[in-house]
């Protein structure tokens, strides 16, 4: 074999072998994987159902979102001015979706949290006192479908946020929050007054109220201020304390302002937020055409100057009501808390002031001052029940000394049936012959058996 | 033409006699170490200058790469020193609905877990099909990619009021420095923070994540939060948006 042969039968093997080398490296070196990132988003569908939790609006979606619209399934999510996540009920999404958010057991240190999942998965919570949650986190222990998660020794009156990290066994996540909540105040203030109205006698003005049948209370305190709303019982002139429904005011001056505040004590020693009248007797001329004097009430309701400077929350039984598009369900039948915080408040503010629309008579509104919380720009009321199922108007009011709009936000309530089930039997109206046609069906039924 | 059959007669008799000895070329092993691999070469041997080491085998033959439907060979002594890489599959994510009026924010997230036994690491890049990434799947609505504000991945997520985007955070231990934070801007100083360092989708592969090291058999996970953010001032159109993202590991 000449030198020739064996150097191009080593060139053949040594070529042939590179050019296999080159394929076997080159397709090990690299790995990928694709997948598809898919989002719904909502608007506006004209379903005539009121979908809150997909943007639907008073304003935006008339045809969905009006009085006599179906409302949306009740879902404690909040929508409050910070960006959040929105979750729905919607099987297109993820299994491991956090749904049904609740913000329940809420104490003044403590705080439950539940949500659900379709699939099973492990839940971790984060939470702080900002949408960052930078205080910590919390894992659950076990995958499932319902979860909870409990938030100990936290700060009375302070705002916190959570989100919600929900991981399946394959290690898929998904992601709900920031969402806010307020633990409560350390300790609970009383219900307010209701139905506080005024009746003008003579020269004097006669005002009535009643109280709310949820709790016990000691006293009611009734102050008048010539200058603005008396923002706790120690401000202006106090013309009643007692447990009587009524107190008759006067002589009045004609054209001349009073402001009126009336705050409930219970047996701790704590006051309600206060119950506010404003009056004003002028001049006027009956139907003889005879002067006569009149009492008149004032609600300083203007356009909403922003959507976004309160964040307003709302707490039945310790739990707390979110607000989709400044609309909340509340319970009919139980006594609602606003709470309501802001950033900043001007320079010259004085009150908060509540205005909602009473249940009876829609042109006329209820007015409660707000207390303040604490060092925090927080401020709380606890108004009585709503009995009546409807939509309920309200406005939310930053006011200066002299009873000066400066802030105005606008809300609605809408009241719903309480949730605890009375139980099948109890829904059903039978009418008083009715249970003839049931003792036959019976009769009918045995006599068939008896065969 | 009879020298060139003869020729290559003399190249299918060699192979043939040698297929036996590859097949006898046992790997060793004492109570303490194991050969995983050996060669019978005519030639080769490692070669090195101040930055490289090369090792090269002369003479092997039945080498390379083949595959069939369930088995890939790898022959030879230089094909078994090839680096395994692989990345775990990811299934289709869904972001958590979202009001195309009100707006808000919404995330998911997608983890990956590279394993290679390259002693040298990986690279993880992620790349979109289409620009901007999330798009309508009926219409021809989409949602703009995010856009940083300067060269850096943002810090925070952020979006204008009277606009959409699309964005995304890796985290994760080999992610790389321009995904970690000091606390307060991004692509500088060494935190790795879920949530923060904030970047677009493109259709030009962006490296996420760097592993220096084989990382066999655990290997290293690294996950991409997504996130939506619509203004409050931002009609979004309604409807089903999807964007397709691929992730490609490199052995280094």
């Amino acid at each position: 074999m000449s030198f020739r042969n064996v150097f191009l039968i080593g060139a053949i093997i040594v070529g042939w072998s590179l050019f296999l080398s080159f394929f076997a490296v080159s397709a090990a070196l690299a790995a990928d994987t694709a997948s598809v990132v898919e989002l719904q988003v909502h608007n506006c569908n004209n379903n005539n159902i009121c979908e809150p939790q997909f943007g639907e609006t008073y304003g935006g979606c008339p045809l969905d979102c009006n009085a006599s619209s179906t409302p949306a399934p009740s879902a404690n999510i909040n929508y409050g001015p910070a960006p959040l996540t929105a979750v729905t009920s919607s099987g297109i999404s993820s299994a491991v979706l956090p749904q049904s958010i609740k913000v329940i057991n809420l104490f003044d240190t403590s705080v439950l949290i539940e949500w659900q999942t379709t699939g099973e998965s492990i839940g971790l919570l984060n939470w702080g006192k900002t949408a960052d949650t930078e205080k910590g986190g919390v894992t659950e222990i076990n995958y499932g479908i319902n979860h909870q998660i409990e938030l100990d020794y936290l700060e009375p009156a302070t705002l916190y946020y959570f989100k919600i990290q929900s991981t399946d066994r394959k290690g898929q996540s998904s992601f709900v929050g920031p969402i806010p909540f307020l633990t409560l105040s350390p300790f609970q203030s009383p219900i307010n007054i209701l139905n506080f109205s005024y009746q003008l006698v003579g020269s004097s003005v006669k005002l009535t109220w009643q109280y709310s049948s949820e709790q016990p209370f000691r006293d009611l305190v009734l102050t008048r201020s010539d200058f603005n709303y008396p923002i706790d019982s120690a401000h202006g002139k106090e013309i009643y304390k007692g447990t009587g429904t009524s107190v008759t005011d006067g002589p009045l001056q004609i054209n001349h302002d009073y402001y009126y505040a009336a705050f409930v004590e219970n047996i701790d020693g704590n006051f309600s937020s206060g119950a506010l009248l404003h009056l004003r007797i002028i001049p006027a001329l009956n139907n003889r055409n005879e002067q006569v004097f009149v009492a008149t009430s004032s609600t300083s309701i203007l356009s909403p100057t922003s959507k976004n400077l309160f964040r307003i929350s709302i707490e039945q039984n310790n739990e707390q009501k979110y607000f989709y598009n400044n609309l909340a369900q509340v319970e009919g039948n139980n006594s609602i808390k606003f709470i309501v915080s802001t950033e900043s408040l001007p320079e010259n503010f004085y009150q908060v002031i509540l205005s909602v629309q009473d249940e009876k008579d829609f042109n006329k509104f209820n007015v409660y001052n707000l207390t303040r919380e604490g060092s925090n720009n927080t401020f709380e009321a606890l108004i009585p029940a709503y009995h009546k199922i409807g939509l309920y108007e309200f406005f939310i009011s930053a006011v200066d000394a002299n009873g000066t709009t400066l802030i105005q936000q606008k809300g609605k309530l809408q009241t719903i049936p309480p949730s605890e089930d009375s139980g099948f039997l109890n829904k059903l109206q039978f009418p008083g012959w009715s249970w003839l046609w049931i003792l036959l069906i019976i009769l009918l039924m045995l006599e068939l058996i008896w065969r | 033409m009879l020298k060139i059959f003869k020729t290559l007669k003399l190249v299918i008799l060699i192979s043939i006699l040698l297929i036996p000895l590859s097949i006898f070329a046992a790997v060793m092993q004492s109570s303490s170490y194991k050969i995983q691999s050996d060669s019978l070469n005519i030639g080769g041997g490692f070669s090195t200058s101040s930055n490289y080491r090369q090792e090269s085998t002369v003479g092997e033959v039945g080498t390379g790469f083949s595959s069939s439907t369930n088995y890939r060979l790898s022959a030879g002594y230089q094909a078994l020193q090839t680096n395994y890489i692989s990345v775990s599959n990811t299934v289709n994510i869904s972001l958590p609905n979202i009001s195309g009026i009100s707006g808000g924010s919404v995330q998911a997230q997608s983890d990956w877990i590279v394993v290679t036994d390259d002693p040298a690491g990986y690279q993880l890049s992620i790349v979109a099909s289409t620009t901007p990434a999330l798009k309508s799947t009926s219409t021809s609505a989409s949602i703009t990619d995010y856009a940083p504000a300067g060269a850096a991945p943002d810090f925070l997520f952020s979006v204008g009021a009277a606009s959409s985007t699309f964005g995304f955070s890796p985290h994760g231990s080999d992610v790389i420095s321009r995904y970690r934070n000091n606390g307060s801007a991004c692509n500088t100083g060494s935190t790795d923070t879920t949530d923060r360092c904030w970047d677009g989708m493109s259709t030009s592969p962006k490296t996420i994540a760097l592993g220096t090291t084989n990382n066999q058999p655990n290997g290293a996970t690294t996950s991409v939060k997504y996130q939506v953010g619509i203004g409050s001032n931002k009609i979004q159109e309604a409807g089903t948006y999807q964007a397709s993202v691929t992730v490609t590991a490199v052995a280094l």
